[in-house]
């Protein structure tokens, strides 16, 4: 990290402090692009696999069907799956089907990678929650919508919040599974960054590595103040 | 009975997997009563409340409220609520909102200047005025209570059903806390029913009670039937009276009944119910009806048996003695502590304990 702040193109010696590798990213249009692409895929990646995570977690938690226990194990696999074999296996499954590769394919396996995630954490905090709440809900005259709505949701969104949280990173620094599913058009900022150190080390990815770890990290404590804030 | 029924069971039966929970219960709650649903825990006293308020459903039998059959109505169409017995108030909603929010919902959606109105009455009721805006984590165990019974007061329903609800504030607030349910339920008149495994609160405020056991209700009457008249070894066991003879009945001569006990103990006491000489009797006398004089003193009552102190407890207003007899029978007497200082008994002290004929009460086993 330190060494995108100088201004040495080659060599690993620190020569004096310079923001010239960031005006150089910011000025890049490749990697404008690939961020452009990569914010495209993560926000609704993210937002749909919250949404779908809340709601397996509340039939997971609420609802008893066959094969319950198993699905609940299932959501385990992905997460300790190497990348790899979830990445080919997306690949086939794209192919199998006749669809063509691009963003819309990496839209499609980053929200299946993060269900996952998301419903773990939802369903954590929805087991720590007190069911008399709602049953007090109903009895003071609420129906089930309105119940949910009015109370359950409610406390379950610091759950949810975190879900998301989680989710952002989990998909935005994805290289693995994003390189078998991308095709040729479509390139994250990941996989841009790994077509430039195949052409050297350039500073440039010394600052754009520092950017990948930073921007998360900062919607990450952003979003964690936000929600200590409201509570 | 003239008073009309508030809350009809009539054979409900319920079923936890292996468990019985309430068993052919049949029951008739009478319109602003106060009444306590008394037992330890297990009994089905909760499971009866929760049927009532349509959070469970029986597997046989029907709940009327009201005079109306309620088996299809669910939880939210109900004109009962519950009082929790941790409260469960909505952490995310201020006092006020938690207080509204059964006025709020649907179908009962009220103007915004009326909710204020009833709320700002029913938080004066309770005399939680001025703690609108507070959350519930803000307030003491105390006024979290008073906000649940707010919220359900508030919905002016047909019964209060109330889960131990004293349960979680300490001895102090507790006693307080009795006195104030009280005040409100004269206030407002409703039908109260009440769950406790405490016997001293069910004493203190129900207007008729029912002690529970294994799903079923093992006697139903006033406080005092129940304290001082209890029908079964159970009732009388958990209700405090803990001194309990069985023998074989000598002779009877109207309502006077004269037994020994294998012990050799023999003891004259009143019983209505029809014994025949011969048979095997239990009788009960309670702590409180026992007398201790000195060894020496003559006794003039129906029961006195000469002894030894044991154990001396003192308990403040009181003082619990356990006394040996001599036949090994042994027997626990409270006497007020003033009495008991003035004789000075001390352990192995020779007592005399007597007790009248009717303190002496024959269970029906």
């Amino acid at each position: 990290m330190a060494f995108s702040f100088t201004p040495s193109e080659y060599s690993l010696r620190w020569e004096g402090f310079t923001w010239r590798w960031y005006q150089a990213v910011w000025q890049n249009q490749p990697i404008q692009e690939a961020l452009l692409v990569s914010l495209m895929v993560t926000i609704p990646a993210v937002l749909i696999a919250t949404a779908i995570g809340t709601m397996t977690a509340l039939a997971l938690y609420r609802a008893r069907f066959p094969g319950k226990d198993l699905l609940q194990s299932l959501l385990y696999i992905p997460l300790i799956m190497p990348s790899l074999v979830i990445g080919i296996a997306l690949l086939l499954f794209f192919v199998a089907i006749n669809l063509p590769l691009g963003i819309l394919t990496i839209i499609l396996a980053h929200i299946a990678f993060s269900i996952p995630l998301t419903t773990l954490v939802i369903l954590a905090r929805m087991q720590r929650l007190d069911p008399t709440l709602e049953e007090a809900a109903m009895d003071l005259g609420a129906d089930e919508w309105t119940t949910f709505w009015r109370v359950t949701l409610p406390l379950l969104r610091p759950g949810i919040v975190a879900a998301a949280l989680l989710a952002f990173p989990w998909s935005f620094n994805d290289f693995v599974i994003t390189f078998f599913v991308a095709g040729v058009g479509a390139s994250t900022l990941p996989l841009r960054i790994y077509s430039m150190i195949r052409l050297g080390v350039s500073p440039m990815v010394n600052a754009l590595g520092t950017l990948i770890v930073v921007i998360p990290l900062l919607v990450v404590i952003l979003g964690t103040l936000l929600t200590q804030r409201r509570e | 009975m003239s008073r009309s029924a508030s809350v009809e069971l009539v054979h409900i039966t319920k079923r936890f997997s292996a468990t019985l929970a309430v068993h052919d219960l049949t029951l008739t709650i009478y319109q602003g009563e106060f009444f306590a649903l008394l037992g330890p825990s297990g009994c089905g006293k909760t499971t009866t409340l929760r049927l009532i308020g349509g959070l469970e459903t029986p597997d046989s039998g029907e709940i009327r409220i009201g005079g109306t059959a309620v088996h299809d109505q669910p939880a939210y169409a109900r004109r009962v609520n519950i009082v929790f017995q941790h409260y469960a108030l909505f952490p995310h909603l201020t006092v006020q909102d938690n207080i509204a929010f059964g006025l709020r919902v649907k179908g009962r959606r009220l103007p915004g200047a009326e909710v204020t109105r009833r709320v700002k009455a029913v938080l004066d009721l309770v005399q939680l005025a001025g703690l609108e805006t507070r959350r519930p984590h803000q307030l003491s165990g105390g006024q979290q209570q008073r906000v649940a019974l707010a919220r359900a007061l508030v919905l002016q329903p047909h019964v209060l059903l109330l889960d131990e609800p004293l349960g979680a504030l300490d001895r102090q607030l507790r006693k307080a806390m009795q006195t104030e349910l009280r005040r409100i339920q004269r206030e407002v008149g409703m039908t109260f029913l009440y769950v406790t495994h405490d016997q001293d609160e069910a004493l203190s405020m129900a207007d008729r009670m029912a002690v529970m056991r294994q799903g079923t209700i093992e006697q139903l009457g006033t406080p005092q039937d129940i304290f001082q008249t209890p029908r079964t070894r159970f009732v009388a066991e958990f209700m405090g009276a803990a001194n309990i003879f069985t023998g074989q009945v000598l002779t009877r001569k109207e309502h006077t009944v004269h037994l020994e006990t294998p012990s050799g103990l023999r003891l004259v006491c009143q019983c209505t119910a029809a014994v025949s000489v011969g048979a095997s009797i239990s009788v009960v006398v309670r702590p409180d009806v026992v007398q201790v004089v000195p060894h020496g003193w003559t006794w003039t009552g129906d029961n006195a048996f000469p002894g030894r102190v044991i154990t001396k407890t003192y308990l403040g207003e009181l003082t619990a003695l356990t006394v040996a007899l001599a036949g090994g029978d042994t027997i626990l007497c409270h006497v007020p502590s003033r009495l008991e200082q003035q004789f000075g008994y001390q352990e192995a002290t020779a007592v005399l304990v007597g007790w009248q004929a009717q303190d002496t009460h024959v269970l029906q086993e």
